[in-house]
Protein backbone atom coordinates (compact mmCIF):
# COMPACT_ATOMS: atom_id res chain seq x y z
CA UNK A 1 0.00 0.00 0.00
CA UNK A 2 2.76 2.50 0.67
CA UNK A 3 4.46 1.54 -2.33
CA UNK A 4 0.97 1.98 -3.90
CA UNK A 5 0.51 5.56 -2.33
CA UNK A 6 4.40 6.46 -2.82
CA UNK A 7 5.12 5.27 -6.53
CA UNK A 8 1.90 4.89 -7.81
CA UNK A 9 2.69 1.67 -8.65
CA UNK A 10 3.20 -1.38 -6.68
CA UNK A 11 3.33 -5.49 -6.70
CA UNK A 12 1.15 -7.77 -4.55
CA UNK A 13 2.47 -11.41 -4.93
CA UNK A 14 2.81 -12.01 -8.67
CA UNK A 15 0.34 -9.60 -9.36
CA UNK A 16 1.76 -5.89 -10.57
CA UNK A 17 -0.89 -2.80 -10.03
CA UNK A 18 -0.71 -0.28 -12.36
CA UNK A 19 -2.66 2.22 -11.97
CA UNK A 20 -4.09 4.70 -14.62
CA UNK A 21 -3.56 8.26 -13.91
CA UNK A 22 -6.74 9.16 -13.73
CA UNK A 23 -6.75 6.58 -10.66
CA UNK A 24 -4.37 8.61 -8.97
CA UNK A 25 -6.45 11.51 -9.12
CA UNK A 26 -9.23 10.18 -8.17
CA UNK A 27 -8.22 7.85 -4.95
CA UNK A 28 -8.86 9.90 -1.78
CA UNK A 29 -11.26 11.99 -3.56
CA UNK A 30 -14.38 9.96 -3.49
CA UNK A 31 -17.48 11.62 -1.49
CA UNK A 32 -20.47 10.85 -0.28
CA UNK A 33 -19.72 7.28 0.29
CA UNK A 34 -20.05 6.59 3.86
CA UNK A 35 -17.29 5.56 5.60
CA UNK A 36 -15.07 5.29 2.49
CA UNK A 37 -15.04 9.19 2.91
CA UNK A 38 -12.54 9.36 5.52
CA UNK A 39 -10.61 6.16 4.47
CA UNK A 40 -8.65 7.27 1.59
CA UNK A 41 -6.49 3.99 2.07
CA UNK A 42 -9.34 1.90 1.62
CA UNK A 43 -9.72 3.91 -1.50
CA UNK A 44 -6.87 3.59 -3.16
CA UNK A 45 -7.31 0.18 -2.85
CA UNK A 46 -10.49 -0.47 -3.98
CA UNK A 47 -9.88 1.48 -6.84
CA UNK A 48 -6.13 -0.37 -7.79
CA UNK A 49 -8.57 -3.43 -7.74
CA UNK A 50 -10.98 -2.47 -10.42
CA UNK A 51 -8.63 -1.13 -12.69
CA UNK A 52 -6.28 -3.93 -12.16
CA UNK A 53 -8.87 -6.50 -12.60
CA UNK A 54 -11.34 -6.44 -15.71
CA UNK A 55 -14.44 -8.43 -16.19
CA UNK A 56 -17.45 -8.43 -19.41
CA UNK A 57 -18.87 -6.25 -17.12
CA UNK A 58 -16.50 -3.83 -18.54
CA UNK A 59 -17.23 -4.45 -21.97
CA UNK A 60 -18.65 -0.72 -22.30
CA UNK A 61 -17.04 0.95 -19.18
CA UNK A 62 -13.28 0.34 -19.79
CA UNK A 63 -11.54 3.57 -18.74
CA UNK A 64 -12.32 5.30 -15.43
CA UNK A 65 -14.28 8.43 -15.33
CA UNK A 66 -15.26 10.41 -12.39
CA UNK A 67 -18.09 8.97 -11.60
CA UNK A 68 -17.73 5.28 -12.19
CA UNK A 69 -17.23 3.86 -9.24
CA UNK A 70 -20.89 3.79 -8.83
CA UNK A 71 -20.95 2.01 -12.49
CA UNK A 72 -20.02 -1.40 -14.19
CA UNK A 73 -16.95 -0.17 -14.33
CA UNK A 74 -16.40 -1.52 -10.18
CA UNK A 75 -18.51 -4.21 -10.61
CA UNK A 76 -17.35 -7.54 -9.58
CA UNK A 77 -18.77 -10.49 -11.26
CA UNK A 78 -18.60 -14.14 -9.94
CA UNK A 79 -15.89 -15.03 -12.16
CA UNK A 80 -13.52 -11.89 -11.43
CA UNK A 81 -13.89 -12.14 -7.45
CA UNK A 82 -12.69 -15.63 -7.21
CA UNK A 83 -9.75 -14.58 -9.72
CA UNK A 84 -9.03 -11.84 -7.35
CA UNK A 85 -8.92 -14.14 -4.56
CA UNK A 86 -6.90 -17.16 -6.48
CA UNK A 87 -4.49 -14.75 -7.88
CA UNK A 88 -3.80 -12.03 -5.13
CA UNK A 89 -3.66 -14.45 -2.33
CA UNK A 90 -2.64 -17.80 -3.87
CA UNK A 91 -5.72 -19.51 -2.40
CA UNK A 92 -7.42 -22.62 -3.47
CA UNK A 93 -10.77 -21.82 -4.34
CA UNK A 94 -13.86 -23.89 -4.45
CA UNK A 95 -16.84 -22.41 -6.18
CA UNK A 96 -20.54 -23.28 -7.12
CA UNK A 97 -22.53 -20.63 -9.01
CA UNK A 98 -22.84 -17.94 -11.40
CA UNK A 99 -23.52 -14.41 -12.14
CA UNK A 100 -27.37 -15.30 -13.51
CA UNK A 101 -28.40 -18.48 -12.44
CA UNK A 102 -28.52 -20.17 -8.66
CA UNK A 103 -26.64 -22.81 -8.52
CA UNK A 104 -27.73 -26.52 -7.65
CA UNK A 105 -27.39 -27.19 -4.01
CA UNK A 106 -30.06 -29.75 -2.66
CA UNK A 107 -28.66 -29.61 0.52
CA UNK A 108 -27.69 -26.11 0.90
CA UNK A 109 -28.02 -25.90 5.02
CA UNK A 110 -25.60 -29.34 4.74
CA UNK A 111 -23.41 -27.49 2.20
CA UNK A 112 -22.62 -24.53 3.82
CA UNK A 113 -21.73 -26.42 7.37
CA UNK A 114 -19.48 -28.17 5.61
CA UNK A 115 -17.69 -25.37 4.25
CA UNK A 116 -18.04 -23.83 7.55
CA UNK A 117 -16.00 -27.04 9.11
CA UNK A 118 -13.07 -26.91 6.75
CA UNK A 119 -10.06 -24.64 7.50
CA UNK A 120 -10.92 -21.31 5.35
CA UNK A 121 -13.12 -18.32 4.43
CA UNK A 122 -16.67 -18.84 2.81
CA UNK A 123 -18.29 -16.32 0.40
CA UNK A 124 -22.02 -16.19 -0.53
CA UNK A 125 -22.94 -14.05 -3.72
CA UNK A 126 -26.45 -12.63 -2.74
CA UNK A 127 -29.10 -11.05 -3.95
CA UNK A 128 -28.70 -7.90 -1.83
CA UNK A 129 -31.78 -6.43 -2.39
CA UNK A 130 -33.73 -8.99 -0.18
CA UNK A 131 -31.57 -9.03 2.38
CA UNK A 132 -31.17 -5.16 3.01
CA UNK A 133 -34.38 -4.50 1.57
CA UNK A 134 -34.20 -0.43 0.52
CA UNK A 135 -38.20 -0.09 -0.92
CA UNK A 136 -41.29 -1.90 -0.66
CA UNK A 137 -41.79 -2.98 -4.27
CA UNK A 138 -43.08 -6.24 -4.91
CA UNK A 139 -41.19 -6.79 -7.63
CA UNK A 140 -37.23 -6.53 -7.49
CA UNK A 141 -34.40 -7.96 -9.95
CA UNK A 142 -33.36 -11.01 -9.73
CA UNK A 143 -29.55 -10.72 -9.51
CA UNK A 144 -26.43 -11.04 -7.03
CA UNK A 145 -25.11 -8.04 -6.37
CA UNK A 146 -22.89 -8.13 -2.94
CA UNK A 147 -20.30 -10.66 -1.70
CA UNK A 148 -21.03 -11.10 2.35
CA UNK A 149 -18.10 -13.89 4.04
CA UNK A 150 -20.75 -16.64 6.02
CA UNK A 151 -19.19 -17.14 9.93
CA UNK A 152 -21.70 -19.07 11.35
CA UNK A 153 -25.15 -20.96 10.23
CA UNK A 154 -27.32 -23.14 12.55
CA UNK A 155 -30.90 -24.33 12.20
CA UNK A 156 -33.09 -22.76 15.10
CA UNK A 157 -36.33 -23.75 16.66
CA UNK A 158 -39.46 -21.59 16.07
CA UNK A 159 -42.62 -21.96 16.66
CA UNK A 160 -44.79 -22.58 13.70
CA UNK A 161 -47.53 -19.99 14.52
CA UNK A 162 -44.44 -17.50 14.39
CA UNK A 163 -43.12 -17.94 10.86
CA UNK A 164 -46.40 -19.02 8.82
CA UNK A 165 -47.78 -22.59 8.00
CA UNK A 166 -45.88 -22.40 4.71
CA UNK A 167 -42.14 -22.68 6.26
CA UNK A 168 -41.34 -25.86 7.95
CA UNK A 169 -40.48 -25.62 11.71
CA UNK A 170 -36.62 -26.87 10.38
CA UNK A 171 -36.26 -24.35 7.86
CA UNK A 172 -35.38 -21.36 9.87
CA UNK A 173 -31.53 -20.54 10.34
CA UNK A 174 -29.71 -17.83 12.15
CA UNK A 175 -26.93 -17.13 9.51
CA UNK A 176 -24.00 -14.64 10.80
CA UNK A 177 -21.97 -12.97 8.20
CA UNK A 178 -19.91 -10.44 7.57
CA UNK A 179 -20.68 -7.22 5.33
CA UNK A 180 -17.96 -4.27 4.74
CA UNK A 181 -20.13 -2.85 7.99
CA UNK A 182 -19.33 -5.70 10.55
CA UNK A 183 -20.83 -8.79 11.43
CA UNK A 184 -24.39 -9.36 11.30
CA UNK A 185 -27.01 -12.07 13.12
CA UNK A 186 -30.17 -12.74 11.21
CA UNK A 187 -32.22 -15.52 11.40
CA UNK A 188 -33.96 -16.04 7.72
CA UNK A 189 -35.84 -19.44 6.51
CA UNK A 190 -33.77 -21.58 4.21
CA UNK A 191 -36.02 -21.28 1.50
CA UNK A 192 -35.25 -17.36 1.54
CA UNK A 193 -31.75 -18.35 1.37
CA UNK A 194 -31.99 -20.60 -1.40
CA UNK A 195 -33.69 -17.62 -2.89
CA UNK A 196 -31.09 -14.98 -2.49
CA UNK A 197 -28.03 -17.17 -2.94
CA UNK A 198 -26.27 -17.19 -6.35
CA UNK A 199 -22.69 -18.84 -5.45
CA UNK A 200 -20.98 -20.20 -2.70
CA UNK A 201 -16.85 -19.99 -2.68
CA UNK A 202 -14.75 -21.58 -0.37
CA UNK A 203 -11.09 -20.15 0.02
CA UNK A 204 -8.56 -22.25 1.84
CA UNK A 205 -5.19 -20.83 2.42
CA UNK A 206 -2.31 -23.03 0.16
CA UNK A 207 -0.85 -24.54 2.76
CA UNK A 208 -3.74 -26.23 4.46
CA UNK A 209 -4.93 -27.98 1.26
CA UNK A 210 -5.08 -31.40 1.59
CA UNK B 1 -67.51 -4.70 -24.87
CA UNK B 2 -65.75 -2.81 -27.59
CA UNK B 3 -65.93 1.07 -27.78
CA UNK B 4 -67.33 2.84 -30.64
CA UNK B 5 -64.48 4.63 -32.65
CA UNK B 6 -65.56 7.90 -32.37
CA UNK B 7 -65.06 7.39 -28.61
CA UNK B 8 -61.74 5.45 -28.49
CA UNK B 9 -59.63 8.91 -28.52
CA UNK B 10 -61.40 10.73 -25.55
CA UNK B 11 -61.34 7.67 -24.00
CA UNK B 12 -57.57 6.89 -24.03
CA UNK B 13 -57.06 10.81 -23.37
CA UNK B 14 -58.80 10.17 -20.03
CA UNK B 15 -57.11 7.28 -19.28
CA UNK B 16 -53.75 8.86 -19.45
CA UNK B 17 -54.97 11.99 -17.98
CA UNK B 18 -55.50 9.90 -15.12
CA UNK B 19 -52.37 7.95 -15.07
CA UNK B 20 -50.42 11.74 -15.53
CA UNK B 21 -52.46 12.94 -12.95
CA UNK B 22 -51.34 10.32 -10.34
CA UNK B 23 -47.93 10.00 -11.47
CA UNK B 24 -47.36 13.45 -10.07
CA UNK B 25 -49.37 13.61 -7.44
CA UNK B 26 -47.14 15.16 -4.23
CA UNK B 27 -47.60 15.88 -0.75
CA UNK B 28 -46.01 19.23 0.14
CA UNK B 29 -43.59 17.64 3.19
CA UNK B 30 -42.88 20.97 4.50
CA UNK B 31 -46.25 21.54 5.04
CA UNK B 32 -46.45 17.66 6.38
CA UNK B 33 -43.73 18.07 8.60
CA UNK B 34 -45.26 21.34 10.24
CA UNK B 35 -48.87 19.65 10.21
CA UNK B 36 -47.14 16.60 12.15
CA UNK B 37 -44.31 18.38 13.75
CA UNK B 38 -44.99 17.68 17.72
CA UNK B 39 -45.72 13.90 16.91
CA UNK B 40 -42.53 13.14 14.48
CA UNK B 41 -40.05 15.39 16.55
CA UNK B 42 -41.15 13.04 20.09
CA UNK B 43 -40.28 9.98 17.68
CA UNK B 44 -36.92 11.26 16.80
CA UNK B 45 -36.40 12.91 20.50
CA UNK B 46 -37.62 9.30 22.15
CA UNK B 47 -35.62 7.30 19.58
CA UNK B 48 -32.33 9.57 20.29
CA UNK B 49 -32.38 8.90 23.82
CA UNK B 50 -33.21 4.97 23.40
CA UNK B 51 -30.41 4.50 20.91
CA UNK B 52 -28.00 6.34 23.17
CA UNK B 53 -28.66 3.72 25.90
CA UNK B 54 -28.48 0.96 23.79
CA UNK B 55 -28.14 1.51 19.80
CA UNK B 56 -30.97 -0.08 17.63
CA UNK B 57 -32.74 0.27 14.36
CA UNK B 58 -36.40 -0.07 13.68
CA UNK B 59 -37.69 -0.85 10.60
CA UNK B 60 -41.85 -1.76 9.03
CA UNK B 61 -41.15 -4.55 6.19
CA UNK B 62 -44.61 -4.96 4.93
CA UNK B 63 -46.83 -2.23 3.42
CA UNK B 64 -49.88 -3.36 5.82
CA UNK B 65 -47.19 -2.42 8.56
CA UNK B 66 -47.73 -4.98 10.42
CA UNK B 67 -44.53 -6.77 10.11
CA UNK B 68 -41.17 -4.93 12.29
CA UNK B 69 -38.30 -5.71 11.75
CA UNK B 70 -35.71 -4.29 14.37
CA UNK B 71 -31.92 -4.93 14.25
CA UNK B 72 -30.20 -4.59 17.96
CA UNK B 73 -26.41 -3.49 17.67
CA UNK B 74 -23.72 -4.20 19.65
CA UNK B 75 -20.08 -4.11 20.01
CA UNK B 76 -19.65 -7.40 18.27
CA UNK B 77 -22.68 -8.22 16.39
CA UNK B 78 -25.90 -6.28 15.00
CA UNK B 79 -28.92 -8.63 15.49
CA UNK B 80 -31.47 -8.89 13.02
CA UNK B 81 -35.08 -9.88 13.78
CA UNK B 82 -38.97 -9.99 12.71
CA UNK B 83 -41.91 -9.91 14.32
CA UNK B 84 -45.63 -9.30 13.82
CA UNK B 85 -46.41 -6.31 15.75
CA UNK B 86 -47.55 -7.11 19.35
CA UNK B 87 -46.16 -10.50 19.01
CA UNK B 88 -44.41 -11.35 22.74
CA UNK B 89 -41.48 -12.60 21.02
CA UNK B 90 -40.40 -8.80 20.77
CA UNK B 91 -40.56 -7.87 23.90
CA UNK B 92 -39.21 -10.85 25.29
CA UNK B 93 -36.44 -10.56 22.76
CA UNK B 94 -35.89 -6.68 24.15
CA UNK B 95 -35.44 -7.93 27.27
CA UNK B 96 -33.18 -10.67 26.55
CA UNK B 97 -30.44 -8.10 25.07
CA UNK B 98 -30.82 -5.43 27.43
CA UNK B 99 -32.94 -3.10 26.03
CA UNK B 100 -35.51 -1.16 27.39
CA UNK B 101 -39.44 -1.92 26.05
CA UNK B 102 -40.78 0.76 26.75
CA UNK B 103 -39.38 3.23 24.67
CA UNK B 104 -39.32 0.78 21.97
CA UNK B 105 -42.91 -0.58 22.03
CA UNK B 106 -43.56 3.69 22.20
CA UNK B 107 -41.74 3.96 18.65
CA UNK B 108 -43.87 1.59 17.30
CA UNK B 109 -46.88 2.17 17.37
CA UNK B 110 -46.02 6.17 16.67
CA UNK B 111 -44.42 4.91 13.65
CA UNK B 112 -46.87 2.56 12.06
CA UNK B 113 -49.42 5.77 12.86
CA UNK B 114 -47.14 7.90 11.21
CA UNK B 115 -46.68 5.38 8.50
CA UNK B 116 -42.95 5.61 8.98
CA UNK B 117 -41.32 2.90 7.41
CA UNK B 118 -37.81 3.26 9.07
CA UNK B 119 -35.84 5.05 11.54
CA UNK B 120 -31.95 4.87 12.10
CA UNK B 121 -29.17 7.03 13.50
CA UNK B 122 -26.87 7.45 10.15
CA UNK B 123 -22.94 8.52 10.49
CA UNK B 124 -21.79 10.86 7.68
CA UNK B 125 -18.15 12.33 7.17
CA UNK B 126 -16.92 15.96 6.66
CA UNK B 127 -13.35 16.47 5.95
CA UNK B 128 -11.46 14.27 8.56
CA UNK B 129 -14.62 13.80 11.14
CA UNK B 130 -17.46 11.75 11.92
CA UNK B 131 -21.24 12.98 12.42
CA UNK B 132 -24.53 11.57 12.87
CA UNK B 133 -27.90 12.37 12.24
CA UNK B 134 -31.27 11.15 12.83
CA UNK B 135 -33.19 9.15 9.33
CA UNK B 136 -36.68 8.93 9.17
CA UNK B 137 -38.17 7.58 6.22
CA UNK B 138 -42.09 8.28 5.90
CA UNK B 139 -44.33 6.38 3.17
CA UNK B 140 -47.79 7.80 4.02
CA UNK B 141 -50.28 5.44 2.05
CA UNK B 142 -51.60 8.71 0.48
CA UNK B 143 -48.89 9.10 -1.33
CA UNK B 144 -48.88 5.06 -2.24
CA UNK B 145 -49.89 5.54 -6.00
CA UNK B 146 -49.43 3.70 -8.94
CA UNK B 147 -46.56 4.92 -11.11
CA UNK B 148 -44.83 7.27 -8.35
CA UNK B 149 -41.20 6.21 -8.60
CA UNK B 150 -40.14 8.46 -5.40
CA UNK B 151 -42.60 7.48 -2.90
CA UNK B 152 -40.52 7.93 0.62
CA UNK B 153 -40.64 10.86 2.10
CA UNK B 154 -37.10 11.31 4.01
CA UNK B 155 -36.33 13.38 7.06
CA UNK B 156 -33.08 13.97 8.38
CA UNK B 157 -32.40 15.93 11.94
CA UNK B 158 -29.18 16.92 12.75
CA UNK B 159 -27.37 17.56 15.42
CA UNK B 160 -26.37 20.50 14.95
CA UNK B 161 -27.40 23.85 12.42
CA UNK B 162 -26.59 23.18 9.03
CA UNK B 163 -25.47 25.64 6.07
CA UNK B 164 -27.71 25.96 2.80
CA UNK B 165 -27.11 27.40 -0.75
CA UNK B 166 -29.89 29.95 -1.92
CA UNK B 167 -31.99 27.57 -3.15
CA UNK B 168 -32.45 25.66 -0.01
CA UNK B 169 -30.28 22.77 -0.66
CA UNK B 170 -27.87 21.05 1.83
CA UNK B 171 -24.29 21.64 2.10
CA UNK B 172 -20.97 20.87 3.45
CA UNK B 173 -20.29 23.35 5.64
CA UNK B 174 -19.77 26.71 5.57
CA UNK B 175 -16.90 27.24 3.86
CA UNK B 176 -17.03 24.05 1.63
CA UNK B 177 -20.00 25.05 -0.92
CA UNK B 178 -20.27 21.84 -2.06
CA UNK B 179 -23.89 20.18 -1.99
CA UNK B 180 -23.81 17.50 0.32
CA UNK B 181 -25.56 13.90 -0.53
CA UNK B 182 -26.77 11.87 1.72
CA UNK B 183 -27.54 7.93 0.69
CA UNK B 184 -27.27 9.80 -3.02
CA UNK B 185 -29.82 12.43 -2.34
CA UNK B 186 -29.90 16.01 -2.02
CA UNK B 187 -31.58 17.25 0.53
CA UNK B 188 -33.64 20.80 1.10
CA UNK B 189 -34.14 23.19 4.47
CA UNK B 190 -37.18 22.61 6.75
CA UNK B 191 -35.26 24.51 9.27
CA UNK B 192 -32.02 24.87 10.49
CA UNK B 193 -31.92 21.05 11.64
CA UNK B 194 -34.24 19.33 9.99
CA UNK B 195 -33.58 18.39 6.09
CA UNK B 196 -36.07 16.66 3.67
CA UNK B 197 -35.75 15.42 0.67
CA UNK B 198 -38.30 12.78 -1.76
CA UNK B 199 -36.24 9.01 -2.60
CA UNK B 200 -37.44 5.86 -4.24
CA UNK B 201 -35.65 3.87 -1.51
CA UNK B 202 -36.44 4.40 2.19
CA UNK B 203 -32.31 3.85 3.33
Amino acid sequence: MLDLYIDGHASYGKIRFDPSPEIHHAAGTLRFKGILDIRPADQLWFLALADHFRTYLNFFHRHFHTGSEDTFWAAVSYGKFNRMIHELLGYDVHAKGSDLIRPHIPDLYGCLKDDLARPGTTFLYVNNTYLHKKNHDRYKSNFPTHFIVLDDIHRIDVPPSAVGSHVPEDDMVDIVYWDYGGRTLRQVSLRFLKKIVFGVTHCSPPSQNP
Amino acid sequence: MNIATPYRLPVAAAFFLVVFASSCTTLNIKNYYHRHRPTLDSIEETFRHAWQAKPFSIEFTDRSFDRVSIELITDTLTYIYEYDVGETRLHDTLVKYGYDPVPVRWLIGRMRRMNCTWIDRLDYYGDTSRHSLIYIALWPRTFNRPFVDKKYYILTYFQQPQYFDSEGRLLTGRRMHHIRKINAEVYRRINDKVCYTISDRFR
